[in-house]
């Protein structure tokens, strides 16, 4: 195939001078070349084929697994709180949420206008979210949106933003029993009062998958045997009972507003059985907007904060002296007339009194009265006496963070003890340990231990736990002093400080009480800054229910007194309960016939 | 070699023999990937793509049966057809024409009713054809100005395919353009200074290319997590390689988000093919057919569900089979002497060796990522056809070679240029 023997007969095949042999050759090899090029580019892909296939393959499925396999968590539904009489406090649903995946979004200032326009919101909020995403590709928008608007924000089909689903917590109550409830974050979790406290009932078992995601991370299909179905979380069922939490914040509310005070609480309980039946703050604020107030604001201070007493106090020293027959009722003990120096110190009556007996001392409430019941208990007793109402210890309530208060220990005690306390200084009681404490002089001497889960329910409403304190309450003052004490709470009502409580249907029985309140930190007591109290309980025949009211900080000019500020509250709370509770009237001249009348057993609250 | 020993009666239809089972591979896979979607028995895509091998047999039978010579004639007609249909592509970009719509930001497909035609298919086989009918005996390339009339040829419906945009595709017209120059007598030396001064511009076209381009380009590298580290502790080196018009930042993202972003195909591409395996995991087997996890999966990617499906077995034996197409026109190509007949297999069998190269080379992460479909496998109508149609052309140019004795098929030939062709 030399060129050279065809030249003869083909003369000037290769003609051009500059086109020499070896370009000839090179041509007639073209095919040749072209798939020797061919073959070795094959031949590397091979080579690299065999690189991908056996060495790289282990690395590439392990990548795979990793980048492709993701879990996703299906949320079990938050169970709801409810109250005694299943109404709902708390619940769930399934709320739309948008989000969008700001890279995805071609033009941003478009997208923040139109979303902006739909969902109510400025669009520089909108762009301000989008152009800082809590990650790369993924920023909440907005939570909680109607269901119309999250149709609207679908239909402007802007890619890069989507609308999911998103289990979320409600309070169809608002602020109803706000401190009680609590609220829950925005993963979900409980974070205050029940929905902390029983975060692990309520919240169930999430579920979870594992799925492989395709281009557009879009779940393709799930990996076999991955699925754990969601477990919806169960019920709770309250003690509170939402009418009277209702009237107790309304009233609350008004005193507060009325005496143009600082803050106020309450707190209604069922005097036989601890069940707590409304507990109310204020101010107060809404569960759902509860990222958005102060701290202070959503501290359930019924359990938290201690105060000093005061007057409210007496009664428990009373029955400390009572208890040891160290003083009867009808005995008269001399009042110094106003002025008692005992030791290095120099007490002090509001009004001076001369000769009181022992009830005229509870009912007048006279600080020197005390004093010398106090004095003639002595400090070992009088110590051993309050802490079997449970003072020094916390009630055990099943509301997240309850305060121990502060009830020095006996050998911390002195002489000046000796005549603070019984006038309920040098101490400072949570009010729930004080309601507890009162129900035990009220309902025969038993110590309760206040509750207000009364039971875990499933999803069909079937009581799955009864969550009420099993064992029958210690008694732990005589059922002799406890009818003593009762008796004089009553006259109390009837005839001393605590005549603003009156009602005339039944017969309410308590104690007022005015406190100074001690300064922040440091030494002494606020100028003019008073803690109002009144500590009730009624019917006094059978008592259904333990009242007790605060109004701190009322403005001195209007009124402070315990008996002026926190009885009448007391009062119109007390007259809207009884009658919401069917309780029997035991006074006036409907007491005989209501009495006959058979109450239904649904509307007693003493479970 | 083999289709010339046969005998003359069946004598170059053995080239079927290597695309019957590629196709039947391709219809297999897209069975595989579509048959979530089947009604019937049958995917919907691989029912179209199995319609069309049969209209791509027809035109096989068709070509063979009218001869390479007489659609040559044509060829100048066809080639301003496609032209035509190039054109009416590029009009609507500022014009709204009927039949056009953009879709994934270009314009390559004519929308028939119950069809579409993609008009640079067409033209690779009208490009082939016209080259090689302008290239028959003319010897004015043999100097450096005469070169100019087959590079317009080339440039012209290169110009109109990159608006589209369609890079991959313009991308197959030079090497056919050069390998037919070449066979056709072109000088080397102007051929190798052409081809420099080519080379001379690629910084310009660098610097013109867009941000997503010049990600496919430097995903070659980037695909080593290594340079990634490299490029990631030196972050002044990645910003060198930024267009102007992109923000940093983003591209930045770019090269930290690498494996989820531009090199996400390819990193899918490779795992699909790396998880066959030797052995594969078998026809509609694994997650890869079985889920939409890559995307052109069935289109210019099937390669790697090949791979993912029967392995580096069955990837050997589909490169055997393109490998024989190759040869096949090598080898009709050398023992051609009609010129036309000579430079259209040589066209046609560079066109389809650089077509499968470049597909195969991106599907396994040797070249950059561009549109180029795998031919007879990658889902596609007009792919598809324009395949069997230089199949036919091949075969039929096997078929009616002239038996004569010839010994340098390649040489210039004077002669002929002076006596015409007919020399039988």
């Amino acid at each position: 195939m030399e060129p050279k023997e065809t030249s003869g007969r083909h003369g000037g095949w290769v003609r051009d001078a500059s086109s020499g042999r070896d370009e000839v050759r090179l041509r007639a090899w073209a095919g040749h070349i072209l798939l020797g090029l061919i073959c070795v580019a094959m031949a590397g892909l091979v080579g690299r084929l065999a690189y991908i296939q056996v060495e790289m393959r282990p690395a590439l499925l392990a990548w795979s697994e990793r980048r492709q396999c993701s879990e996703v968590p299906l949320p079990g539904r938050r169970g709801a709180i409810l109250d005694r009489r299943g109404r709902v406090l708390a619940g769930s649903h399934d709320a739309p949420m948008v989000y969008a995946d700001p890279r995805a979004i071609e033009d941003r200032s478009a997208a923040a206008r139109d979303l902006g326009m739909v969902l109510g919101m400025p669009a520089e909020e909108v762009s301000r979210l989008l152009s800082r995403p809590t990650s790369p590709g993924f920023v909440v928008i907005r939570r909680g949106v109607p269901a119309h608007e999250a149709r609207e924000v679908e239909s402007l089909k802007i890619p890069g933003v989507g609308v999911a689903n998103q289990p979320t917590r409600t309070y169809p109550m608002g602020p109803v029993a706000a401190h009680v409830i609590g609220f829950v974050g925005s993963d979900g979790g409980g974070l205050e009062g029940i929905e902390r406290s029983l975060d692990k009932v309520l919240r169930g078992r999430d579920g979870k998958r594992v799925v492989y995601r395709d281009t557009k991370r879009r779940a393709v299909f799930q990996q076999p045997d991955s699925y754990e179905s969601p477990e919806d979380g169960k019920h709770v069922v309250l003690t509170l009972d939402s009418a009277m939490q209702e009237v107790l914040e309304t009233e609350i509310r008004g005193a507060v507003e009325r005496f143009k005070a600082e803050s106020g609480l309450g707190l209604l309980m069922c005097p036989q059985t601890g069940a707590i039946l409304a507990l109310a703050c204020y101010p107060t604020y809404n569960p759902v907007e509860a990222g958005k107030v102060a701290a202070d604001l959503r501290r359930n201070r019924v359990l938290t904060d201690p105060v000093e007493p005061g007057s409210i106090f007496k009664p428990f020293v009373m029955a400390g002296a009572f208890e040891h027959n160290l003083a009867r009722p009808s005995e008269t003990i001399f009042c110094h007339n106003g002025l008692y120096a005992t030791g290095k110190r120099r007490l002090h009556d509001h009004h001076p009194y001369g000769h009181l007996t022992v009830e005229q001392i509870l009912t007048k409430s006279s600080n020197i009265g005390m004093a010398i019941l106090g004095q003639r208990l002595g400090n070992a007793r009088m110590h051993e006496t309050l802490s079997k109402f449970g003072f020094g210890r916390r009630t055990g309530i099943d509301l997240p963070g309850e305060g121990l208060g502060l009830f020095m220990p006996l050998k911390a005690w002195n002489s000046f003890t000796t005549t603070s306390v019984p006038m309920g200084h040098e101490m400072a009681l949570t009010p729930i340990q004080l309601a507890t404490g009162f129900a035990v002089l009220v309902n025969g001497g038993r110590l309760v231990r206040p509750y207000v889960v009364s039971a875990i329910a499933d999803l069909d409403g079937q009581v799955i736990e009864d969550r009420r304190p099993e064992v029958d309450p210690p008694q732990v003052i005589s059922a002799e002093t406890a009818a003593t004490m009762h008796e004089l709470l009553v006259k109390t009502v009837n005839e001393g400080t605590g005549r603003p409580s009156q009602l005339a249907k039944w017969q309410v029985m308590g104690k007022t009480g005015t406190a100074q309140i001690p300064r922040f930190g440091g030494r002494g007591y606020e100028p003019n800054a008073y803690l109002g109290s009144f500590m009730a309980a009624a019917p006094a025949s059978d008592p259904a229910v333990v009242a007790l009211v605060m109004i701190r900080k009322p403005d001195r000019r209007i009124a402070y007194y315990g008996g002026a500020v926190a009885a009448p509250t007391v009062k119109v709370v007390l007259e809207q309960v009884l009658a919401y509770m069917g309780a029997p009237p035991d006074k006036g001249e409907t007491a005989q016939s209501r009495l006959a009348l058979s109450t239904p057993e649904a509307f007693r609250a003493s479970d | 070699m083999w289709p010339g020993t046969a005998s003359s009666t069946w004598r170059g239809w053995g080239l079927l023999l290597p695309v019957i089972p590629l196709c039947t591979a391709g219809i297999l896979t897209l069975q595989a990937l579509g048959a979530s979607d089947a009604t019937g028995l049958l995917a919907p895509t691989a029912v179209k793509q199995l319609q069309f091998a049969a209209a791509g047999l027809v035109a096989v039978l068709a070509l063979t049966w009218v001869g390479y010579r007489r659609l040559g004639r044509l060829s100048f007609l066809l080639f301003a057809l496609s032209l035509v249909l190039l054109l009416w592509l590029v009009v609507d970009k500022w014009i709204d024409l009927p039949l056009v719509a953009e879709r994934r930001g270009s314009r390559r497909w004519i929308f028939l009713p119950g069809a579409q035609l993609q008009p640079s298919e067409l033209m690779k086989i009208a490009y082939v054809l016209a080259l090689a009918w302008y290239l028959r005996y003319r010897r004015n390339y043999r100097t450096f100005g005469g070169l100019f009339a087959p590079f317009a040829i080339t440039l012209v419906p290169m110009g109109l395919i990159l608006v589209q945009p369609d890079l991959g595709t313009v991308l197959l017209f030079l090497p056919v353009l050069f390998a037919m120059l070449f066979v056709a007598g072109a000088k080397l030396r102007h051929l190798l200074v052409i081809a420099l001064l080519g080379l001379m511009c690629l910084p310009v076209f660098w610097l013109k290319i867009r941000s997503y381009q010049r990600l496919r380009i430097t995903g070659v590298v980037l695909q080593s997590p290594e340079i990634r580290d490299y490029f990631a502790n030196h972050p002044e080196a990645w910003d060198k390689l930024r267009p102007q018009s992109e923000n940093p930042n983003e591209w930045r993202r770019e090269l930290a988000d690498w494996e989820a972003r531009a090199g996400y195909q390819l990193v899918h591409s490779k795992t699909a093919i790396g998880s066959g395996g030797i052995g594969g995991q078998g026809w509609s087997q694994g997650i890869f057919v079985e889920h939409n996890l890559l995307p052109e999966n069935d289109n210019d990617f099937i390669f790697a569900m090949i791979g993912h499906q029967w392995g580096l077995l069955g990837c050997l034996f589909c490169i055997l089979c393109y490998a024989l197409i190759v040869a096949f026109g090598c080898d009709v190509a050398t023992v051609t002497h009609d010129p036309f007949g000579r430079l259209l297999a040589v066209g046609l069998s560079t066109m389809l060796a650089v077509q499968t190269l470049t597909n195969l080379c991106m599907t396994v992460g040797l070249g950059p990522i561009t549109g180029v479909t795998l031919p007879f496998m990658s889902a596609g109508g007009s792919s598809l056809v324009s395949s069997f149609v230089s199949i036919g052309l091949l075969i039929s140019v096997a078929r009616d070679r002239p038996i004569l004795m010839k010994p340098h098929p390649f040489a210039f030939d004077e002669e002929a240029e002076k006596y015409g062709s007919a020399r039988v």
